[in-house]
Parts: C-alpha cells; structure tokens; sequence
C-alpha cells in the first residue's frame, strides 16, 4: 500500500459481505486500501473494515455510496 | 556411505563445481583435493549452504566430508535447527472450514493482525493450500513482506508448491522440505492453528 501523506480513515459496514463489495468496488477502481480489523477505538457491528487514504475520501465515499446502502466513514 | 569425489589435480572452480553436484545428488559427501584454494572454496560453500564440514589434511591431500541438512535431520543432530518458540501454520487459504470466502477473508485479516502484534511468530508454515499466500497477487503479501523483513521466518512446502503448480509466482518465504517442516513442528513451543 502507498504511503498516505494526511493519514487514514475508515469505512465501517453493517456485514462482511459488505466489506467485500466495497472491496471489488475500490479494487476495480485502482484505490489503495486495505481490510483490516476494526480499530478497538471504533465500534460497529462488523468486525472487519476498510483502510483507505485520507485524500481519497470524496472518491470512495462516492464509489461506495453508489452501490452500497449503509457505511460509514470514519476518522479513526 | 559418503559419495566419493576425486578433484585430486584439479584447480578451482572445478572441485567446487564437482563436489556441488555431488551434493545434488547425495546427501553425504567425500570429496579429495590437493590445494588449500580449494578446500577454502569447498568450506566456504559448506558454510553458505548450511552442510557440515570436516576437512582433514594428509601428505598435501585434502579430505573433506560433506553432509547435507536432510542428511543431519536424520541423524538427529537438530540442533543446527533453529527452535522455533512460536510457529503459526497455516494449513489452507480459509480461517476456520465453512464459508470459504468468509475464512479467505479471516485470514487475511489475521495475517494482518500479525503484524501488529507485539510479540511476533518466531516462524510461519504454509502447506496444502495455505502456499498460495505467498503469491504474488495474495493480498496478504505486503504483511507476510513485513513480517519476513523482521525477521519472522516463512517457510512453503515445496511439494505443495510444485502440485499447485505456483513455484514461479512464489513472492515471499523459503521454499522447504519436510524434513524441516517436521521437524520444526516436533520443536516448537506453541503451535498456533488459524
């Protein structure tokens, strides 16, 4: 993964199969990430989230926001 | 029953050459030569490849036994085996057996988590399926990257990569034998099953 010069944040999901949509979807689109499992300082009912750059939010709050329903992001 | 190979009149690099191949093909090795080049050169591919090394000097001829690890292992000489505290196996691409894309995802995930971890693996096996972590499109290679470069020791069962037909797109860990594998597994102090 690319160094993230302003640092990370987080997109939080309802369920796995979630996460793993979302993942094809910043996969397809060429947006480094990673899944990794969700900070203990934030709560959800998914244990596994998404880490993206903190510059590329507008795009994948977009991307996702298309195809899946209930996310959020969060700073972490 | 060592090999024998004569060198005896031969200057370098043929006596290394000759007493490679030997070693390919046997796992113990005598080998003859009649110049301190080359009994330096052999030692020192003793020492590179991890065989034992005995050399005794008679009337200007060199004798020199060469015995590869396999070789070692059965012997019972493990002690040149590092002992491993902590060894993680990871004996297929899912965490847990079920949901396949679920488990694929567990591990990634856990392999991950290793990486955060304060006390770190001293080793990671992979076999049967497990091997294709270590592609190189698995998206667990960044961490299994990071771990090896820290020192965590990563061993892939050669046969399963050979059966599963990836040994060019190997990208991170050592390819291994049993020998070492079982061996490491009979030595280690807590073996963790994903």
């Amino acid at each position: 993964m690319k160094e993230c010069n302003e640092g990370y944040l987080f997109a939080l999901f309802n369920s796995t199969s979630h996460v793993l949509a979302a993942e094809k979807i910043l996969k397809n689109r060429g947006i480094p990430y990673k899944l990794i499992p969700v900070p203990r300082t934030l709560s959800s009912d998914c244990g596994i989230c998404i880490r993206f750059c903190r510059e590329d939010r507008q795009t994948v709050e977009s991307l996702l926001s298309e195809r899946i329903e209930d996310f959020r992001i969060d700073t972490g | 029953m060592a090999f024998i190979v004569n060198a005896k009149g031969l200057s370098c690099p043929e006596p290394l050459i000759l007493a490679k191949k030997a070693l390919d093909e046997h796992e113990e090795v005598e080998i003859h030569v009649d110049n301190v080049v080359a009994f330096e050169n052999i030692k020192r591919l003793a020492a590179d490849k991890g065989y034992t090394f005995e050399g005794i000097e008679e009337d200007g001829v060199y004798r020199i036994l060469l015995k590869r690890e396999e070789k070692l292992l059965r012997d019972n000489k493990v002690e040149t085996i590092p002992k491993g505290k902590t060894v993680i196996v990871i004996s297929s691409d899912t965490m847990g057996r079920g949901d396949v894309e679920l488990g694929r995802l567990l591990l990634r995930i856990f392999i991950h988590t290793l990486t955060e971890l304060e006390k770190k693996p001293d080793t990671i096996i992979m076999y049967n399926t497990g091997v294709l972590l270590a592609k190189k499109d698995s998206e667990c290679l960044t961490d299994l990257k990071m771990l090896e470069n820290i020192g965590v020791r990563i061993l892939l069962c050669g046969t399963c990569v050979t059966h599963l037909g990836i040994k060019d797109e190997i990208s991170v860990g050592e390819i291994s034998n049993m020998y070492v594998i079982a061996q490491i597994l009979t030595l280690a102090e807590r073996l963790i099953y994903p």
